[in-house]
């Protein structure tokens, strides 16, 4: 083993040991070889240690190259040390190393080895990784790098973040995905109702925005639910936390225009609050208004389970309908709303929360209307009129909740909320040309509702989850509405002398839900099954009193009316989940039932025990990172809705008649849908692309019945409708041109087959429209963004096409934004709309904001420059042509100062 | 120790004398890392398990990760853009020339290689010991490309190599993650090369310097900032303005 070389090394080493000495430190330099001891082939890849005898220290140490050479320099104290050389394939050296000396220089060493005696086989390693966490699916926003002049809501936050979308009634998604919960430092504050936050919430407070995938309230079904939701944590910057900090805003025009907001928080450990008041008369939404909290919508929050929502009262009185030209025109306005919501952490693993609010809401509409409905070829319906309306509404509303979670195998969460809704509206419409009519309506509506909702989750040891969830809704409503008119003189089976109708309705409603839900997770499989009980129990009372307009004639009061709905039902469900791979999803479930159903109305007396049932399956793939292809099917028998069975012949808004079923239906519905989506964000294409198709027999259709002589709104029986939707999208960044280039095309095929007049028919209703947009990226401080859009609408009844209604719509924008600074940020907005032939309209409107401090900002904007007063809009329906006309509102400055402190 | 090692680390093969010296010396070695990296580094934590692997042939060896049954267990979060090849982290590693080839997609789809120098890390050694099973690891520790790697090698498999781009230590790497532990691998199994356990090793024709990958990284950036700045916002007083951090695995600038 020890070759010749060895031997004239140790020689080497002893002989330099014994000529050096007096130095404290020594400049050593090792180099040389590797060699096998046979056939001189060089050794790579070992390595070579220089090591201190009696410790585990390596001092230093090289490996060697290619032809196994190898150095080592460094500066070592003088001493004994030893060379170790190591390889996987041979046996290893050590060599004693005495350095006495400031420089030892060894030269061209040449070490011949020998190979392993010992063969070295397979190692397996038995340890286990400490220390990682496999938890967490969040991703994080630094709230500072968004916080661009323009930003002063949480909602302007959010649009600036790549990924969000904001709709113009401010829902939030995230990746297509619809925001379920903004949670604040972890604290759900407004439960659903997040606009409350998202559009009151001082971005300033804001440090960081987190998103949650898969959000789940319930802690202990995280892991096992695929609930496809997303939920937002706001992390707020440390300097607000543990004090009670505030923001707000103050406008004001010079012709009595003004706006104002507050809103404070105060986050403590143990107590989290905010509270929001809100004024304006700018004709923008309320936002701050607790109307978001009850009407949030809860349908389909579950695949296959219904869940209870909230009832209203289903008497309206006239309504003057805002055009739906993705903006709110209102003439008058005036909103006033305030909102608190708290959470105390009461004790460990115990939480309460509160909300209260109130929101006083006064909204002023005028309008003309023009009316063209065909019925036959020898009958047209046209009508003239002008409108005014004032909806005036005070809402009301509290919630009380306890929480328990200790971090355990239970937890529970315990609701009551406490709804009052006061309205009064008036209305008046003076008619003309096909009936002459002068109209005034008025209806106050009271509603109460309370709701309890309880839920108790337990795991068990084989982690299996039980889910128990109790729902209680009541709700009672009172309707008073007034009517003075002329239009029932002719037409009704009212005696035509009784020109004033005054009718009382009352509403009660009962609604009890009971669910028991097992879950559980193998692997990738994931399932839930469980039983639902379900009680929906409504009542219906109402007077009428018609009195004539002749002091000598007598009033009539009609016999009281009314009506009974009941339905109780049992019902088992389940739903399986299964990912196949990396790329294949399937669902698949079900639930049906067996239900007692009472309907009881003067039409109507009957008790059945009728099935449903629901099966969804859904398949999803996805092709790559960027491309997901996803295939749905849901077939359902489901119950007649309450809702439909009242007492006969309501007198409703617009002077019309609000008929009850006079059938009992079951719709049958089946539903595909077929969407591919390829989004690469990176690369700047999207190509979305949607195809839906449904088919609903037995249903009945909320439809206008119209004859030459009255209108009415009921409940027409259908035999079978049809909807075919299709929607592509399709983006694509052009680089040279610095540019984004969007193209979205929707079209529907509406088919409905309903009795009119007594007469089964055809309707069929076709829509088409393509935008197209252009935003430029230039490197300066002005960029654009240009849009056009054309649509067009077609209706009628199959064998009359001549009959055809055909309407072309066009509306085009363009927009400045100007942005120098960081702190300077201004946009111009030019709007176009070629609503019919020769109706058209444009308005413009300029906004410029400062940032004068970090925290204040002013802004200056100019609505409706061009002080357009009115706009058209034309609509078609089933069989009528609508023209309304509105006033805008009017042209006006307002200058507005935001803090917060 | 809880656990002896289930096979021996040596096997008293009788190979004394000329039979033994006859024979060519092949080091051919095939590692099994426990491997997990987290997908969302640098902004939250999604940590996926992998299947790491080592293929030592002489002077040469092969690493890549690749993606189980386990990785996708868990869903992927509809938040994320999660871009993953079958492969992840594909290094070649050349002793004899002193380089490193490594693999990139950059959402192309196109797998490019760069070249690399080899073991770059300075390493600073350790007293500090463990024992990993039965093997007797020292520590070392180094910062390569933005962050701080340690790394646990062991004499007693001297061979200067680990996953990824990590080695150039005088034992085989056992365990070794960055101090935030988004990526972390500890050796299962160490065994020679079979014939069923050989991979080919990509046969890499057209590979660009490293300076062009960098130059590669900030074309992308660019492209990606400006067409996620071409946002539309419809409304009058917000200005979309979308930006986008990127992360990626190792931080390097130009020079």
């Amino acid at each position: 083993m020890k070759g010749i070389t060895y031997f004239l090394f140790i020689h080497w080493l002893i002989f330099s040991i014994s000529t050096q000495s007096g130095f404290s430190q020594s400049h050593c330099r090792i180099n040389g070889s590797l060699i096998t001891k046979e056939k001189d082939i060089p050794i790579a890849n070992a390595s070579i240690l220089i090591r201190k005898p009696g410790t585990d220290r390596i001092i230093s140490f090289s490996l060697t190259n290619h032809k196994g050479e190898f150095t080592i320099e460094i500066l070592l104290p003088l001493g004994n040390y030893s060379l170790h050389i190591n390889h996987i394939s041979y046996a290893t050296e050590i060599i004693p190393l005495f350095i006495d000396s400031a420089y030892k220089n060894y030269k061209d060493l040449v070490f011949r080895l020998s190979p392993k005696v010992h063969e070295l086989k397979d190692v397996i390693v038995h340890s286990t990784p400490s220390g990682i966490s496999t938890k967490g699916d969040t991703v994080e926003y630094v709230a500072k790098a968004y916080q661009t002049p323009e930003v002063n809501k949480l909602e302007d936050l959010l649009r600036n973040m790549q990924g969000f979308a904001i709709d113009v009634d401010g829902n939030i998604s995230y990746n297509g995905k619809q925001v379920e919960k903004v949670l604040i430092e972890g604290e759900d504050l407004a439960d659903r109702a997040y606009k409350l936050i998202s559009k009151n919430l001082n971005a300033a407070f804001i440090d960081k925005v987190q998103v949650i995938s898969n959000y789940n309230d319930d802690r202990l079904l995280r892991n096992i639910e695929q609930s496809g939701k997303v939920g937002i944590n706001l992390k707020i910057s440390q300097k607000w936390l543990n004090k009670i900090s505030l923001s707000g805003e103050m406008g004001y025009s010079p012709n009595g225009r003004k706006v104002a907001n507050q809103n404070s928080i105060y986050l403590t450990e143990k107590m989290k609050s905010l509270s929001l008041i809100n004024y304006n008369n700018i004709g923008n939404s309320s936002t701050s208004n607790i109307g978001y909290f009850y009407q949030q919508d809860e349908s389909n929050q579950n695949k296959i389970i219904e869940e209870a929502d909230n009832g209203n009262g289903i008497i309206q009185s006239g309504n003057l309908l805002l055009p739906g030209l993705e903006d709110s025109y209102k003439r008058n306005n005036k909103d006033f709303s305030s909102c608190i919501m708290n959470s105390w952490k009461l004790g460990p693993g115990i939480k309460m929360k509160s909300m209260l609010g109130f929101a006083k809401s006064n909204v002023i509409n005028t309008g003309n209307n023009f009316s063209e409905t065909l019925i036959t070829a020898a009958n047209k319906w046209t009508i003239e009129s002008d409108q005014n309306a004032e909806f005036v509404n005070n809402n009301y509303f509290a919630r009380i909740s306890l929480q328990h979670d200790n971090g355990g195998k239970n937890l529970g969460t315990y609701n009551v909320y406490l709804t009052q809704a006061n309205q009064d509206n008036s209305y008046s419409n003076i008619s003309h040309l096909s009936i002459v009519d002068s109209l005034k309506e008025s209806l106050q509506n009271k509603l109460f509702n309370i709701k309890f909702s309880g839920s108790e989750t337990y795991q068990n040891q084989n982690k299996s989850i039980l889910k128990i969830e109790l729902n209680f809704n009541k709700e009672r409503s009172i309707q008073n509405f007034n009517n003075q008119t002329n239009r029932f003189i002719k037409y009704f089976n009212i005696d035509s002398t009784y020109l004033f109708n005054t009718q009382n309705l009352v509403n009660h409603s009962e609604r009890v839900n009971l669910t028991f839900r097992w879950l559980r997770k193998f692997s990738t499989v994931s399932y839930q099954y469980g039983i639902q009980f379900r009680g929906d129990h409504n009542r219906y009372t109402t007077d009428l009193v018609n009195t004539s307009a002749l002091v000598s004639r007598p009033a009539i009061i009609n016999p009281t009316d009314s009506a009974k709905y009941s339905n109780d039902r049992i019902g088992l469900f389940g739903l399986i989940t299964k990912k196949i791979g990396r790329y294949d999803i399937i669902t698949l479930g079900g639930s049906s039932g067996l239900s007692y159903l009472s309907i009881k109305n003067r039409i109507l007396n009957e008790k059945r025990y009728p099935f449903y049932f629901r099966y969804f399956f859904e398949y999803r793939k996805n092709i790559t990172e960027f491309k997901t292809f996803q295939f749905q099917y849901q077939l359902e028998k489901s119950l007649p809705e309450e809702r439909n069975f009242h007492p006969a012949s309501l007198i409703s808004g617009n002077a019309s008649v609000l008929q009850t079923s006079t059938q009992i239906k079951f719709p049958l519905s089946n539903q595909i849908r077929l969407v591919y989506l390829s989004n690469n964000i990176l690369k700047g294409t999207q190509l979305l692309l949607s195809i839906s198709h449904s088919t609903d027999f037995n249903s009945n259709t909320v439809s206008s019945y119209f004859s030459p002589e009255y209108s009415a709104y009921m409940m027409l029986p259908g035999e079978k409708s049809m909807l075919t939707t299709v929607n592509v999208n399709t983006e694509k960044y052009i680089k040279p041109l610095k540019s984004k280039v969007k193209i979205e095309c929707q079209g529907m095929l509406a088919k409905r087959n309903i009795y009119i007049n007594s007469v089964l028919k055809d309707n069929i209703y076709n829509s088409a429209s393509t935008q197209i947009k252009w935003i430029t990226a230039f490197p300066l401080p002005v960029n654009i963004e240009l849009s056009a859009r054309g649509s067009y609408f077609e209706n009628y009844t199959a064998g009359q096409l001549n009959k055809k209604n055909q309407l072309w719509q066009y509306q085009g924008y363009g927009k400045v934004k100007i942005n120098f600074s960081q702190r300077f940020y201004s946009s111009i907005l030019y709007n176009y709309y070629l609503l019919a032939t020769n109706n058209s309209f444009k308005k413009v409107d300029m906004y410029a904001v400062l940032k004068a401090t970090k925290n204040c900002s002013i802004s200056l904007t100019a609505h409706n420059l061009f002080n357009t007063s009115k706009i058209e809009q034309k609509t078609i329906s089933a069989t009528s042509i609508d023209i309304n006309e509105f006033q805008l509102i009017q042209r006006y400055f307002l200058g507005k100062i935001s803090f917060s402190f | 120790m809880k656990k002896n090692l289930l096979l021996s680390l040596l096997n008293i093969v009788s190979l004394f004398g000329n039979a033994q010296t006859s024979k060519t010396i092949v080091n051919e070695w095939d590692c099994h890392y426990y491997t997990l990296f987290n997908l969302d580094f640098d902004r939250g934590k999604d940590l996926r398990e992998f299947q790491g692997r080592l293929l030592i042939r002489n002077s040469k060896s092969y690493f890549y990760m690749s993606a189980t049954e386990k990785t996708y267990e868990k869903e992927d979060t509809d938040n994320d853009i999660t871009v993953m090849t079958d492969t992840l982290f594909k290094v070649i590693k050349d002793f004899d020339n002193n380089y490193v080839l490594f693999s990139d997609i950059l959402f192309t789809k196109k797998e490019t290689f760069y070249s690399d120098s080899l073991h770059q890390m300075d390493w600073e050694l350790t007293t500090d010991k463990k024992y990993i099973d039965s093997l007797e690891c020292f520590k070392a520790k180094t910062y390569f490309r933005g962050r701080n790697y340690i790394a646990w090698y062991t004499l007693g498999l001297a061979i200067p190599n680990g996953p990824w781009k990590i080695g150039g230590l005088p034992g085989l790497v056992i365990e070794t993650y960055d101090e935030n532990k988004n990526i972390y691998f500890l050796l299962k199994k160490f065994t020679r090369i079979t014939n069923n356990s050989t991979a080919d090793f990509p046969n890499v024709i057209h590979k660009q310097p490293y300076s062009t990958f960098i130059d590669n990284r900030y074309t992308f950036m660019k492209n990606v900032s400006a067409n996620l700045s071409a946002q539309e916002s419809g409304c009058l007083t917000c200005e979309s303005k979308s930006k986008i951090n990127f992360f990626f695995w190792e931080k390097v600038s130009r020079l």
